[in-house]
């Protein structure tokens, strides 16, 4: 440094880090001399010069330190946070096996709460794609507490009474569609045209439908059958025969699967001007009532005004509101209520699933930290501070969070689409994608995870104390470790009761017989377009030669039709009194109308009598067939055979035969007395037609061309297997019992690998115990049994402890079981032999290794 | 380093412009930026070499070479390619700057 430098500069210089003082130091005297030494030569202010060149020196000397800091940061992370980064990966790769078990437990289980979280999320939360959809509720009618589609004149008095919320109405009205592509059977919904304010949806394209004649097409239908035509609007398309204006279109997403309050609709058309026998306020003509309520009102509201309406409506109309009321429900529960109890049971077992992990984890660290803290010591020993341990323990785990939470999202990513597609969930219509709220949680988890399974080997490595090398190794927490697996097994002991005893129901409920034989049954709708089949004679004999025809078909077995499908959750019921007692209240029967030979397609078995036949047509006397439970009802310990029924539009009919009961409902749920009319007695437009083959192949393209061949103008709507028809009635269960097991398979499957690694692990550290009692002359036999009772006391435990758990969460399920009682001693029985048996074939392995064990090496050892 | 770096600071376009003449070094530099400038820019020598030892670490610059006189030493730093095309790109964003405000001026003074 320049000797003519000023004491003050010479201070304040020295202040700099050293870096830049070694660099540029000297340079900056001599700048600094320079200067003053012109200033003073060119006779001008030498103050101020000396005062500028102070003040530069003074102010960039905190910012120097500041980017002097900066760098040190940098070079730190580059020099000690990637060797520490590369040491971990290091050991990760010398002990694959438990990086293996730690990536794939953590993994399994954040991916598997990440899917279950998901499917609760869009069922649960937020199922309804509508704004602000906590403020919709549907109404609906009960009679005799029994629930009934809505009588229009009800719906009138409801919507013009209530002040605290808008009220519309909607109902079933399927359309043929011809015209600018093949014929398509599109699913539509009749409207008031308030239906969509009401509902908060914004259309794409135009409005809503007001007047006859007026149509709303969604989305997919205005995509794909007119290309997003923008001058879709006013153009004219060709319903059931007859032109209709297409006043608007649906934005994309409205299109709900069946079931959401609206169930899937191609078609929106007007519901008024109503038909005629609408204004009967004791017909129910399917309609249902959607309601949103008005800002600041409440549910409570609501439903007080609703009722107070349906009061005075009841001493109005004595006659038909007498035995009436009105029940008010939200929306979300309506549309996600099965589904509560399953997805809550599986949000549990997700819960379960990751605690197992975590702790397999934990434990697995642990006995890892234990084994190494001899190495921990030495490095101690040799001046490694706590800290630099134990930020090489932290950067393992983060490296095994980091990677399980990826392989967790990404396998949650992979698996919720194929989910969803799952018979069970695709019939509720669970529409599945991993969001944003779901990869939170994910990361969420995958943090809390990582934190709680590092806190043990960390803690480890924060007591390491130094100690020198050929010490033996520290005392174990194979203790600790033995009840983790405990605890595990334990958990894997009650998710396995819970997922028996609903796989037990689910036997129970398949073996139950429903009435009719579903396997090899092919399902499909035929409507004639009233413009097309004007007369009954045309409809008629259109059947007949589908019958014909479907008959010939090769495979084919039986061919029938029925007016309502049986299991498909819908029924049509009619009040039937019997001739010799008509001023008794009428019965509310399932009635349905047949054709061809339904009994046998379907395999609804014959009781008493004769089925019906082609010659039960409009020339002959007009007969029924009833099934079981409508005889004994009607008739109990008499012949039904030859006795009369009346109504459903029959002044009197004959009971010619009576067949089994079917549970049209579904075989877990109530079912009316069924009675079945000759379609050559009623001819109806719109039949399912039932085709039972003599295989299981499919012969929908056969059937098509059939149909093409007989009207090319009629389309059918999607085929659908009987024996899946009938299963879509139990999905709940099939859903809890199928996700049920295989979370439970998992958490076995983890408690397990943990039993064995603790076993194993316990056996290494007696080894050489185990080696000297073999050379003083115990038997091999003698120490293999002691440590599988060491495996069987601590199973033992675990499914103790499990069992006492689980007679509390089988009340979870109990609405799923059907059959089988909650506590279910089979279950019970099942899950102890599954657990013990694998727990025994897992604690095998060590035992056998340390029978084996070499006295003479040990004794070389020693 | 981006494709778009970010602005250059006056006295960092000054030094690298002198810089693009010939190497120099840092009492030298000094000289030249107050000459170039028109005595607009006088760093201070702290700030200047605070300012070289950020552009070389932005790569803009380097040591040509370090000149021993006894016990004195003299960095020599010049520009680099990157430094060079950054500074052009700097010049192109300057002008068009310079020229739109003229418009803006010329458009509001019709």
């Amino acid at each position: 440094m320049s000797p003519r430098l000023p004491w003050i500069f010479r201070v304040v210089l020295r202040a700099y880090p050293s870096r830049f003082r070694t660099a540029h130091g000297s340079e900056v005297a001599e700048v600094i001399t320079s200067r003053l030494a012109h200033a003073r030569s060119a006779g001008g202010s030498l103050a101020l010069a000396y005062v500028t060149l102070l003040v530069d020196l003074v102010v960039n000397l905190p910012l120097e330190w500041v980017s002097a800091g900066r760098r040190t940061q940098r070079r730190r992370l580059s020099s000690t946070l990637l060797p520490d980064l590369r040491i971990s990966l290091r050991r990760l790769r010398r002990a694959p096996g438990f990086t293996a078990a730690a990536v794939l437990s953590l993994g399994v289980a954040i991916g598997g709460t990440t899917l279950v979280y998901s499917l609760v999320r869009t069922v649960l939360l937020d199922p309804l794609p509508y704004p602000e959809s906590e403020r919709l509720f549907v109404v609906g009618e009960l009679r005799d507490g029994e629930r009934v589609s809505v009588a229009w004149p009800n719906f009138r008095d409801w919507r013009d009474g209530v002040t605290t919320a808008e009220l519309a109405a909607f109902g079933r009205s399927s359309m043929n569609l011809t015209g600018d592509g093949p014929a398509e059977r599109l699913r539509g919904l009749r409207v008031t045209p308030n239906l969509f304010d009401a509902l908060g949806v914004a259309f794409q394209l135009g409005r809503s439908p007001e007047a006859p004649g007026e149509v709303v097409l969604t989305h997919a239908i205005w995509a794909n059958r007119y290309g997003s035509d923008p001058a879709i609007l006013g153009r004219s398309i060709q319903l059931d025969g007859t032109g209709w204006t297409v006043t608007g279109v649906l934005p994309p997403g409205i299109e709900f699967p069946d079931g959401v309050v609206l169930g899937a609709s191609d078609i929106y058309t007007s519901i008024e001007p109503v038909p005629a026998d609408f204004e009967n306020r004791g017909s129910h003509p399917g309609l249902a009532v959607v309601a949103r309520l008005h800002s600041g009102r409440t549910l409570v509201e609501a439903r007080s005004e609703l009722d107070a309406l349906a009061h005075s409506l009841a001493l109005e109309y004595p006659d038909t509101n007498g035995r009436s009321a009105v029940v008010v429900q939200d929306a979300l529960t309506v549309v996600s209520g099965s589904l509560r109890r399953p997805l809550g049971f599986l949000g549990g077992a997700a819960l379960v699933l990751l605690l197992a992990a975590i702790g397999n984890v934990a434990g697995l660290g642990l006995t890892r930290a234990v084994a190494r803290s001899g190495e921990w010591g030495l490095r101690r020993a040799l001046g490694a501070g706590t800290h630099q341990l134990m930020r090489q323990v932290g950067i393992e785990y983060l490296i095994l969070g980091v990677t399980a939470t990826l392989v967790g999202v990404c396998g949650a990513m992979v698996l919720l689409p194929r989910l969803v597609a799952w018979g069970p969930i695709a019939q509720m219509g669970i529409s599945g994608r991993i969001g944003r709220p779901d990869i939170a949680l994910a990361l969420a988890l995958g943090a809390v995870a990582t934190a709680l399974v590092a806190t043990p080997p960390l803690f480890r490595a924060l007591t390491a104390t130094r100690v020198t090398p050929g010490a033996r190794r520290a005392t174990s927490p194979v203790r600790t470790r033995e009840s983790l697996v405990a605890g595990q097994l334990a958990l894997a002991t009650v998710l396995l009761v819970v997922a028996a005893t609903l796989g037990r129901s689910l036997m129970q409920i398949n073996a139950v017989d429903g009435g009719i034989r579903p396997a090899n049954v092919v399902a499909f709708r035929v409507a004639l377009p009233e413009a097309d089949y004007p007369d009954e004679g045309e409809v008629s004999a259109f059947f007949a030669q589908l019958q014909e025809r479907l008959e010939a078909l090769p495979g084919a077995g039986s061919v029938g039709g029925i007016s309502t499908l049986p299991f498909s959750g819908s029924g049509s019921q009619s009040g039937i009194r019997t001739l010799s007692d008509p001023a008794a209240d009428p019965l509310r029967t399932d009635v349905n109308v047949v054709d061809g030979d339904y009994f046998t397609a379907a395999g609804v078995e014959l009781v008493r009598g004769r089925l019906l036949s082609d010659a039960d047509n409009a020339e002959a006397p007009p007969v029924v067939v009833v099934d079981e439970t409508f005889a004994a009802r009607m008739w109990p310990d008499r012949d039904p055979l030859g006795r009369s029924i009346t109504g459903w539009g029959f002044q009197s009919a004959e009971v010619v035969g009576v067949v089994r009961h079917v549970k049209n409902y579904g075989v877990t749920r109530p079912s009316r007395e069924e009675l079945y009319v000759s379609h050559g007695q009623r001819a109806y437009r719109s039949m399912w037609m039932l085709v039972r083959g003599e295989t299981s192949a499919h012969p929908a393209p056969m059937i098509r061309a059939v149909i093409n061949d007989i009207d090319p103008n009629l389309p059918i709507a999607s085929f659908r297997l009987m024996d899946e028809v009938v299963a879509s009635t139990v999905s709940e269960v099939r859903l809890a019992t199928g996700l049920g097991l295989a979370l439970a398979a998992l958490v076995a499957l983890i408690a397990v690998i943990g039993l064995r690694s603790t076993a194993a692990y316990g056996v290494q550290l007696r080894v050489r115990e185990f080696g000297i009692r073999m050379a003083l002359g115990s038997e091999s036999g003698r120490i293999r049994r002691q440590v599988l009772q060491r495996s069987a006391l601590v199973t033992g435990a675990g499914i103790l402890v499990g069992l006492g758990a689980a007679l509390i969460t089988t009340r979870v399920i109990e609405s799923l079981v059907f059959g089988v009682p909650r506590i279910d001693p089979t279950s019970f029985g099942l899950a102890v032999a599954v657990i013990a048996l694998v727990s025994v074939a897992a604690g095998d392995g060590p035992a056998r290794k340390a029978a084996a064990c070499d006295p003479a090496a040990t004794l070389r050892e020693e | 380093m981006g494709s778009t770096p970010a602005p250059l600071r006056p006295r960092e376009q000054w030094i690298l412009a002198a810089l693009a003449e010939a190497p120099l070094h840092g009492y030298g530099l000094l000289e030249r930026v107050e000459s170039l400038s028109a005595g607009a820019v006088r760093p201070g020598p702290a700030t200047l070499y605070r300012t070289l030892n950020s552009l070389s670490e932005r790569a803009l610059i380097e040591v040509a070479a370090v000149e021993s006189q006894g016990d004195r030493t003299r960095t020599i730093w010049r520009i680099t390619r990157h430094g060079r095309t950054t500074l052009t790109a700097e010049v192109e964003r300057l002008r068009t700057t310079t020229e739109r405000i003229r418009q803006a001026l010329e458009s509001a003074g019709s």
